[in-house]
């Protein structure tokens, strides 16, 4: 008796937790979100273009600190995009936790359980999906950052390790490292480039100049080397209308203006 | 571009796979497959056949194609991510039926394992 009653008040609770999460199925329309996402867009393929024009020059060096100052700034809207997204739907990754754990954990329960939803509701047959935005803002952030792409982050929704691919190095900042910095510049010479930024208009340097930048002079096949690699990096691939090494990125703020226009009003598409 | 073709053939043959299993379970992805989807692998073919046509002449290191393929691999799962109407254990499974599928068309370009 008492099994039958355990059963049922968890049968009820997954149910009623089941209907929160139908509920937050698609997670609401955000006018900011889709804004946000149409300007970093912008941003991206201006800042695409700038480093290709300046291509084998200290400018396009991950060193340097425009370049850097331009990544931390993508960080900061994709974070604030991301508190955007939870905010309007904090329910949504704990949800899909939720249903991987009911769907493994329960076992018989969950036939029951659907029985259950669809008494109370024909419209619930696909209870079994939850809002996946937020692992967008996660790979957006290690394009950004540069990183490691990390397994262990879907576990905790469920996703077995073995059905997870890939844990090597991604990102922008890995790209430009590979293809577009500088080897006879020292890192000395960016710093220097940083302090003069921060102290400019001081009658006092931070501290005694060296000549690390002038120490080696590249040959012309050294250069033409470097900006023949950077240029691939950056070039328009044929057949599409960016780099390859914004790809990612791209794709990632389109599937966010995709999904917001979809889920906008009708007026206000 | 040749390379690409056969690499958009094999995503979409995976996509389609996916796409099918889903299908299967009651969840129709034609309105996203079809507007945001196929146009994307498309983009992503090109990409992916660029790389590894860099990393052949020696443009691109290993370190540097891995990374990009990666990347476009990243894209993809957004791609899956983005359909409507998926479990996120059943888009895990369509990525990575696209995802084998892609390494497969890689390495058979390359004529190694370059990818696992």
């Amino acid at each position: 008796m008492s099994t039958h009653w355990t059963k049922f008040a968890i049968t009820a609770v997954s149910t009623l937790t089941l209907a929160a999460c139908h509920m937050q199925w698609v997670s609401p329309y955000s006018a900011d979100l889709q804004k946000r996402a149409t300007d970093m867009l912008s941003e991206v393929v201006t800042w695409e273009a700038h480093m290709r024009s300046v291509a084998g020059t200290v400018a396009a060096d991950p060193r340097h600190p425009d370049v850097q100052a331009q990544l931390a700034k993508w960080q900061g809207e994709i974070e604030a995009m991301s508190e955007i997204e939870i905010g309007i739907d904090p329910g949504s990754t704990s949800c899909d936790a939720f249903l991987q754990s009911i769907s493994k954990g329960v076992g018989q329960l969950e036939l029951t359980l659907q029985k259950e939803v669809s008494i109370l509701s024909s419209d619930m047959n696909s209870y079994t999906h939850c809002e996946t935005l937020p692992s967008i803002f996660t790979k957006m952030m290690v394009q950004v950052s540069g990183g490691i792409k990390n397994k262990e982050n879907k576990e905790s929704v469920g996703i077995p390790k073995e059905l997870n691919k890939g844990d090597d190095k991604v990102g922008v900042p890995i790209i430009l490292e590979q293809q577009c910095k500088i080897p006879w510049l020292e890192d000395d010479y960016f710093t220097q480039m940083k302090e003069g930024k921060a102290t400019a208009g001081s009658p006092l340097p931070a501290r005694p100049q060296s000549n690390s930048a002038t120490q080696r002079v590249p040959s012309t096949n050294e250069e033409a080397d470097i900006k023949n690699r950077c240029l691939n990096a950056l070039t328009q691939t044929p057949g599409t209308s960016h780099s390859t090494i914004v790809d990612s990125l791209i794709t990632d703020l389109d599937a966010i203006i995709y999904r917001e226009g979809r889920q906008a009003p009708v007026a206000s598409k | 571009m040749p390379i690409s073709d056969d690499i958009y053939k094999a995503l979409q043959a995976g996509a389609n796979a996916g796409a099918a299993a889903a299908s299967a379970a009651g969840a129709n992805l034609n309105d996203d497959v079809n507007k945001f989807v196929v146009p994307h692998l498309m983009d992503i073919s090109i990409q992916v056949a660029s790389i590894i046509q860099k990393h052949k002449v020696g443009t691109y290191s290993d370190i540097t194609a891995k990374a990009l393929i990666d990347s476009e691999e990243d894209a993809i799962e957004t791609l899956v991510e983005t359909m409507i109407a998926l479990s996120v254990l059943a888009a895990q499974i369509i990525v990575n039926s696209i995802i084998d599928a892609l390494n497969a068309a890689v390495n058979a370009e390359l004529g190694f394992a370059f990818l696992a």
